[in-house]
């Protein structure tokens, strides 16, 4: 009898010593994400939460979202505070700095031994932004690329030109441009804007021309280089055909006006579609794919975001699993508002959400990312001074490039001489 | 001849202030013309002012579901609230001393809470959150209540100071000898005679509160402690903004500001430029 209340007792305890440890072992991964306003997106990934914390009942996920005008200094805020989230997306042209800080770990353990997340599963382009000196810090969630040619069939029909045929060549876009163009109606908008946008347009030219902004180590900027010097004089030709003001314009003024009926062409990214269809519900509009030189290829710039794992997250391989559940093709199709970064997803994807899925799938496959580099808003902004000096013709175009082809690579020599 | 003139000048005031008035109220009426539109009708050329096809679609969405705004607007009234009460508590009494008492260091003491207004914001943020994070305020309506009065304590008791100056000394006086206490004179004739001075601060601090945006991005992270500066970026995404929504929220955050200033504009205007010339 005495024996029985001892070993009950024992028993007790261990239950209780058992379950108290269980409990403790379960833990809580602090995710932060972009602020998104579709309520069925928000739906979409609440359920997927759900599905995660049944699969894996010991790991608590807490999201924190926030707008993107507020995302990065949040982040790199708690980030040198030494108080970051465990996971979060970061954008692509932002994931150099973070690794080069050493805010985020190199996931290549991870993705060895992973059946899931594999190279060969997601944008080439998008994976290799995630890349920093041939260690991988981030595994790719969604994608844009820019640019896709949105154009307005009516300005078609009334220059007497095919609307199912737009434009494939440079030269074909001048000329359809320059027939559009007319009082108060013009081809298209250039703009340039005030963030890191205006970079992608013209980093595209400079691609499908064959050409680079950096070199393959990203020591050395290319941009006085032929390929990059004959897409800038394509896009300065491009102002006959685009009303004034493009310097103080951003991507959303020039966006306006094509949804507003004043643009034949535009070149834009794949999530503006929702945004023309609501905007200008009455619009006959395609999109085709965006220019390339005569003897070039059609080659965008991706944008997007990819997850991470930061250094001071104390359960790394749970971190790994939200990520890896996250970006597989059955959930990254269902919670992204971007093209989902997953190659299977984005197909389903651009199917079910987009027009001329065919065309974008295409351009994002033919997409390349940004220069990898940890101080890359200082390169973008000298980019972007140059495309400016040359818009408002302050500067000759190869003197332009040259100017910031020699502020780059002091930029480059800086940073490389002094993060060794 | 005379009346003539004059009449000629009230004219032209009024031109004058009629002018003025389109300046400054035109981006206000693009603000409600846009927040009662849809989206197609919000980017047309030419542009035009008066919705053709009105629509509340926009104040429904900001309350709409997914939509933080209502928790924000709650959070803001509770932090501009909480900071006003706090520094007219403080202030009140601080700027009676500066104005009144006779203390070693004075003019020293005083100079310094002015210099506190030198600093930019910019530069003692990162600090403030160290000290904020130590205190294990991060992500607490404390951690902007305290943040707020580190610059509108000095502004509060700089403001109240003039006023209590231009309150002569005789009346105060006068009550002590007819046998109040210094405390009852403070409460009974002091405070009652800078009422107007008062309103004045308060809706200053309350204006400025209202209206933060660097500490309250800084300090609150959790989605449901954030005020309006920061709520309002919801709308805001990374390529496309949500005009329409934006704007009606931003028609939504200026009416309680519109209500303030009708009640305690008198005690304002009056108030600020009363204090300006004693200072």
């Amino acid at each position: 009898m005495k024996n029985g209340l001892l070993f009950t007792i024992i028993l007790v305890v261990a239950t209780l010593t058992i379950s108290l440890v269980a409990g403790a072992e379960k833990v809580t991964l602090n995710v932060w994400l972009m602020k998104q306003a579709d309520v069925n997106l928000l739906k979409a990934q609440d359920e997927a939460l759900a599905k995660f914390k049944e699969l894996y009942p010991d790991i608590d996920v807490k999201f924190t979202v926030f707008p993107y005008s507020e995302y990065r200094d949040k982040l790199l805020i708690a980030a040198a505070a030494g108080a970051p989230p465990d996971i979060s997306v970061v954008d692509q042209i932002w994931n150099p700095e973070f690794s080069a800080a050493g805010f985020v770990i190199p996931l290549d353990d991870y993705v060895a031994q992973s059946k899931s997340v594999k190279k060969e599963n997601y944008f080439s382009g998008a994976w290799d932004s995630a890349l920093y000196q041939g260690k991988l810090y981030g595994v790719p969630f969604d994608v844009g690329v820019w640019a896709l040619n949105y154009y307005n069939k009516a300005f078609f029909k009334d220059a007497g030109l095919d609307p199912e045929k737009p434009p494939v060549t440079w030269d074909e876009f001048y000329e359809v441009g320059k027939k559009m163009t007319g009082p108060e109606k013009w081809g298209t908008a250039l703009w340039v804007g005030k963030g890191d946008a205006v970079q992608c347009i013209t980093d595209a030219l400079t691609f499908s021309n064959g050409g680079s902004v950096l070199n393959q180590d990203f020591t050395k900027c290319l941009l006085d280089q032929p390929a990059a010097i004959d897409s800038m004089k394509f896009f300065k030709k491009l102002q006959e055909i685009n009303p004034a003001g493009e310097v103080s314009r951003t991507e959303e003024d020039s966006f306006q006006l094509f949804t507003a009926g004043k643009l034949g062409m535009f070149w834009y990214g794949e999530w503006g579609q929702d945004t023309v269809t609501a905007r200008a519900p009455q619009m006959e509009w395609a999109i085709g794919n965006f220019p390339k030189p005569a003897n070039g290829k059609s080659v965008g710039t991706f944008g997007g975001w990819n997850m991470v794992i930061y250094k001071n997250a104390p359960h790394k391989d749970a971190a790994w699993k939200f990520i890896e559940y996250w970006t597989s093709k059955e959930i990254n199709e269902k919670v992204s508002s971007l093209t989902p970064a997953n190659v299977e997803a984005a197909k389903s994807f651009l199917n079910n959400k987009r027009k001329f899925p065919d065309v974008v799938f295409q351009q994002l496959t033919q997409a390349l990312y940004r220069p990898i580099f940890p101080r890359y808003p200082d390169l973008a902004e000298i980019q972007r001074n140059a495309t400016t000096a040359i818009l408002t013709g302050e500067k000759d175009i190869e003197a332009a490039l040259k100017d910031a082809t020699a502020e780059i690579n002091t930029l480059l020599n800086d940073y490389y001489s002094s993060n060794k | 001849m005379m009346r003539g003139k004059r009449r000629g000048m009230v004219v032209l005031h009024a031109v004058f202030a009629f002018l003025l008035a389109t300046f400054v109220l035109f981006p206000f009426a693009v603000m409600l013309s846009m927040s009662l539109k849809a989206p197609d009708e919000q980017f047309t050329s030419p542009p035009y002012l008066i919705p053709h096809r009105p629509t509340m679609e926009n104040y429904i969405e900001v309350f709409g579901q997914g939509s933080m705004f209502a928790r924000y607007f709650l959070n803001s009234i509770l932090v501009a609230f909480g900071t006003t009460v706090v520094v007219l508590g403080v202030s009140i009494f601080s700027s009676y001393g500066y104005a009144r008492l006779a203390f070693p260091g004075k003019s020293v003491l005083f100079t310094l809470l002015l210099l506190s207004q030198l600093f930019p914001l910019a530069a003692i943020i990162v600090p403030l959150y160290r000290i904020m994070s130590q205190a294990g305020l991060i992500d607490s309506f404390f951690s902007l209540i305290v943040g707020y009065l580190a610059f509108s304590v000095p502004v509060g008791v700089w403001l109240l100071r003039s006023f209590f100056l231009g309150i002569p000394r005789d009346l105060e006086e006068a009550a002590v000898i007819d046998g109040c206490t210094r405390m009852q004179a403070f409460w009974k004739i002091v405070i009652p005679l800078a009422r107007p001075g008062i309103g004045a601060t308060a809706a200053y601090i309350l204006f400025i509160t209202w209206q933060e945006f660097m500490f309250a991005l800084t300090f609150i992270t959790t989605q449901n402690k954030r005020t309006l500066p920061v709520g309002i970026f919801d709308f805001v995404g990374q390529y496309e903004t949500n005009w329409g929504n934006l704007m009606a929220a931003s028609i939504l955050i200026c009416i309680p500001v519109f209500i303030l200033f009708l009640f305690v504009q008198k005690q304002l205007v009056g108030g600020l430029t009363e204090g300006a010339v004693k200072g």
